[in-house]
């Protein structure tokens, strides 16, 4: 999984910011989706992602890696993911 | 999103001469052949640019003219910000620009490369490009396309050739075109100069603007007809309303806060990228005192507004 071609990511003060190129869409980040979209493009498929993300932040009730999965499945919904 | 929140700009729009291969009436820069800026940014400047670029993390360069194929360092730009992994559009009339320069680009992270096609016959194509191929333009399509990247085609209503706007839709789809861009034609540049004789009537775009709409949907799917907003005034407007994260750089390097208006709010000759941003937020602070309304001027007046 990566960030689909025309996408570009940004980390910000704020977050960070999805960049869609083609379409000239901006999508605003939070910093825990920023965190995921970094790892995103460090590559892996998203259960390698949410690893590396529990791995790094505590996940104490697991809350953490329902929030990235169902983040990633709306990424991969918007076409801003791909393989 | 709150642009002062953002550090940099998400998309930088740069002009990297003003000098052209072709001597179009509607031309919106005033570009022509042997007619480039005085002063434009030479080649260290604009690569210390495009350095500049890469390390405020800005995603996406236009490059654009004139022609920008006639700047001595269009690959060289081109080919810095590319590699640093800056997506890029390139704006072209195609004139020169064949399977070479296309295999070229290749290597680069390219959004797109937008081939400006005004007109489905080489006469009304001329009527606006006096020394232009049409065939040529069409030739540059098919390299890019050959090449894998993914093309725009660009159309400038006038009132020779606005009858042919349909048939250039469907060129361009055959062509391979992911986007139709169009609008109204822009009084500004040299356009201003021969303004009678190129600007449609308004039946003429009731018209244009009728099969836009039955294109876009009859063709959604193939090639997306793009068409808003209409005009310039309401691109400004829009622009008062939703300020676009980007800056527009002239071949001098001087920064304009927006195409329609000629007010400069940063160099960066002698200004960083970051500088240029900041100074971006605080002009569009300015702007906003005024009333969209008195915006509502012919193009080429609107600068009498700031």
């Amino acid at each position: 999984m990566k960030l689909a071609r025309f996408v570009k990511f940004r980390e910000e003060k704020f977050g960070g910011v999805l960049f869609e190129t083609r379409s000239e869409k901006v999508y605003t980040l939070s910093p825990t989706a920023a965190a995921v979209v970094k790892e995103i493009s460090a590559g892996g498929g998203p259960e390698q992602v949410i690893s590396r993300l529990k791995g790094r932040y505590n996940d104490p009730d697991g809350k953490l890696g329902a929030e990235a999965r169902e983040f990633i499945a709306a990424l991969a919904s918007l076409g801003l993911v791909g393989e | 999103m709150e642009l002062s929140k953002l550090k940099a700009p998400l998309f930088v729009s740069w002009q990297l001469t003003r000098d052209c291969d072709l001597s179009c009436l509607h031309c919106c820069t005033g570009s022509a052949p042997g007619r480039p800026s005085p002063n434009e940014l030479n080649r260290e400047e604009a690569l210390r640019l495009a350095d500049d670029l890469l390390s405020t993390g800005v995603p996406y360069v236009m490059l654009c003219g004139g022609e920008p194929a006639l700047s001595p360092h269009f690959f060289e730009v081109a080919e810095r910000l590319g590699r640093g992994g800056v997506q890029l559009k390139i704006e072209t009339n195609g004139q020169r620009f064949g399977a070479q320069e296309a295999r070229r680009l290749r290597e680069l992270p390219i959004r797109s490369v937008q081939v400006s096609l005004d007109g489905d016959t080489p006469e009304a194509y001329r009527s606006l490009r006096p020394n232009g191929s049409l065939e040529k333009a069409w030739l540059a399509c098919r390299a890019v396309r050959e090449a894998g990247l993914p093309l725009e085609a660009a159309f400038a209503p006038c009132r020779s050739n606005i009858r042919e706007a349909e048939a250039v839709i469907c060129r361009a789809l055959e062509l391979g075109a992911f986007r139709f861009n169009t609008g109204m034609l822009m009084r500004i540049g040299t356009a201003v100069k021969f303004w009678d004789r190129l600007a449609p009537t308004e039946e003429d775009y009731d018209r244009f603007f009728s099969m836009l709409e039955r294109k876009e949907v009859e063709l959604a799917g193939r090639i997306e007809v793009w068409f808003r907003p209409h005009s310039l005034d309401e691109a400004l407007e829009l622009q008062l309303r939703e300020p676009p994260a980007a800056l527009l750089v002239l071949p001098d390097g001087l920064v304009k806060v927006s195409a329609a208006l000629s007010f400069i709010c940063a160099d960066l000759r002698t200004q960083s990228v970051s500088q240029a941003w900041g100074r971006y937020l605080s002009a569009l602070g300015s702007l906003k005192v005024f009333d969209p309304a008195r915006f509502r001027l012919a193009g080429a007046n609107a600068e009498a507004v700031v």
